[in-house]
């Protein structure tokens, strides 16, 4: 198939919309000399119209929903023509039956003499996993409200539950001071045992609510070289299989105070993806560095993997369930957990990649 | 030697303070009881007694969850008045949170921090500080 031309063949026509159909990927193209705005059957099916429907640019752009989705195509379409810019973006869009759904817009512009010739586009349903993203969001939202009642309630056993058992032995006191002779029988031993009981089950049950909020922000300090050494070791099987080399160039005296279960995490996540992304023909080279920059350690994680094109995948690198190669257990939730990982130590993450050269993280983390 | 001739509760908690007027009363401990139901109330009689010199208690009892003015804003206020003579403040509260522990040893005018219910063996270590 050659840059640009429409398809001809037959048999490449056949393949061509099999992928479609199977990936429910629709394309299109814009000629702009004649204006004529082609569908194939896919596009046509993800906007719910007929199969005779003809979609001129207006009405193209009509489907997509009010606000920021129709602002968002109009801009990136005409920049496109105008200034030789891919675009790759997420839109809402309500179908012809008024069905809502998320869709993945990309064209690719394509330049003779200067001048656009032709816009040629995929348009995807990604409905379901931008549904379950916003789902997963929602249960974020959750969780965080859920430990900050958690705290609460914390507070409430911490605090008003020992109040009212804590005058209940204390009464109890002054009546064995006061009165003892209504102590002089089995019921106030009782009573006094009981209330002794309710005292202690409550400092256990602060103990419980206190590990639990602990546990989501317990910082420590560890040596960076030593942590970064125990995460290699601990996926040399897998890097030994594919003889890869990981290279720990961290200085020894580093000391760094943080969530030592996050910072595996990221470590770990790390490498997996290099590993995962490495390049078949290149024996793959993973060199770790450790600098300090104003108040952020920052950790450089180099490789020489394949690489993501940034100019086309940039803003959505990070997001979740995006994944850029066609590797079977690639899952995309990886990258989203660390940057929420790093995000939640108050620090950031930035890549810089390069299709068929590699790939750079670096973590800024809090000193 | 010194004695406690005063001793101010600041607590919003009847039975408490009902309780520990009763421990007070009975252990010997000092002559008069100074009782106030929140932080304001406490720091505006202070200002009072302190300055005309009568009855400035020896020791305070603070709680720290308290209405209007809380244990924390009482110390702040309490800071600002600079008494000549030195009074004494034991935070005593049903909180076993350790950051509040920590928050009330962080007051140089606390003593100390006692976990309720208070007993009648904490009155007598608290008394014996003032013997000391």
């Amino acid at each position: 198939m050659t840059k640009g031309k429409p398809l001809q063949n037959t048999k490449d026509v056949d393949l061509f919309s099999f992928i479609q159909e199977a990936a429910i990927i629709g394309t299109w193209e814009y000629d702009i000399e004649t204006q004529n705005l082609v569908w194939s059957d896919v596009t046509r099916k993800i906007h719910e119209v007929d199969s005779d429907y003809i979609p001129n640019v207006e009405s193209a752009i009509s489907f997509y929903k009010d606000g920021e989705s129709k602002s968002m195509i109009l801009k990136y379409f005409s920049e496109a023509i105008e200034y030789n810019q891919k675009y790759d973006i997420e839109l809402e869009m309500v179908t012809k039956k008024g069905k809502e759904k998320w869709v993945r817009a990309i064209g690719y512009p394509f330049f003779e003499n200067k001048k656009c010739v032709r816009v040629r586009g995929l348009f995807q349903d990604i409905s379901k996993a931008k549904n379950t993203e916003i789902e997963i969001k929602k249960l974020l939202t959750t969780t965080v409200d859920q430990n900050k009642r958690l705290i609460n309630f914390a507070h409430i056993v911490s605090h008003n539950l020992r109040t009212h058992s804590g005058n209940l032995s204390l009464l109890l006191n002054v009546i064995e001071e006061d009165y003892s002779h209504i102590t002089e029988n089995e019921i106030f031993p009782m009573l006094k045992k009981a209330s002794e009981n309710l005292n202690e089950t409550i400092q256990n049950l602060n103990k419980v609510a206190q590990i639990n909020i602990a546990l989501t922000e317990s910082y420590s300090k560890i040596n960076v070289y030593k942590e970064i050494q125990k995460n290699i070791d601990s996926i040399s099987a897998k890097t030994i299989d594919t003889d890869a080399t990981i290279n720990n160039n961290i200085s020894k005296d580093i000391f760094l105070n943080t969530v030592p279960a996050y910072f595996d995490s990221i470590v770990i996540n790390l490498l997996s993806n290099s590993i995962k992304y490495r390049r078949a023909s290149t024996p793959l080279v993973i060199n770790i560095s450790g600098n300090y920059q104003d108040k952020y350690l920052v950790l450089k994680f180099e490789d020489n993997g394949r690489g993501i094109d940034l100019g086309l995948h940039g803003d959505r690198i990070f997001g979740m369930y995006n994944t850029f190669h066609k590797n079977k257990d690639a899952r995309g939730l990886g990258l989203f957990l660390i940057k929420n990982q790093v995000e939640a130590m108050q620090g950031n993450i930035t890549v810089e990649s390069y299709v068929n050269e590699g790939t750079t993280f670096k973590i800024f983390l809090k000193k | 030697m010194k004695q406690i001739n005063t001793t101010c509760i600041i607590d919003d908690d009847e039975i408490y303070i009902f309780a520990v007027k009763r421990l007070i009363q009975k252990g010997d401990f000092c002559d008069n009881i100074l009782i106030f139901k929140n932080g304001k109330d406490a720091i505006k009689e202070l200002k009072n007694l302190i300055l005309n010199d009568v009855n400035i208690p020896e020791l305070i009892l603070l709680d720290i969850n308290m209405p209007i003015m809380d244990g924390w804003q009482f110390l702040e206020e309490f800071i600002k008045i600079k008494p000549k003579k030195e009074i004494v403040i034991y935070v005593v509260s049903s909180s076993i949170n350790p950051t509040d522990m920590e928050r009330a040893k962080s007051y140089k005018n606390v003593s100390n921090y006692i976990v309720k219910p208070i007993s009648r063996d904490a009155l007598f270590e608290i008394k014996k500080t003032f013997a000391a």
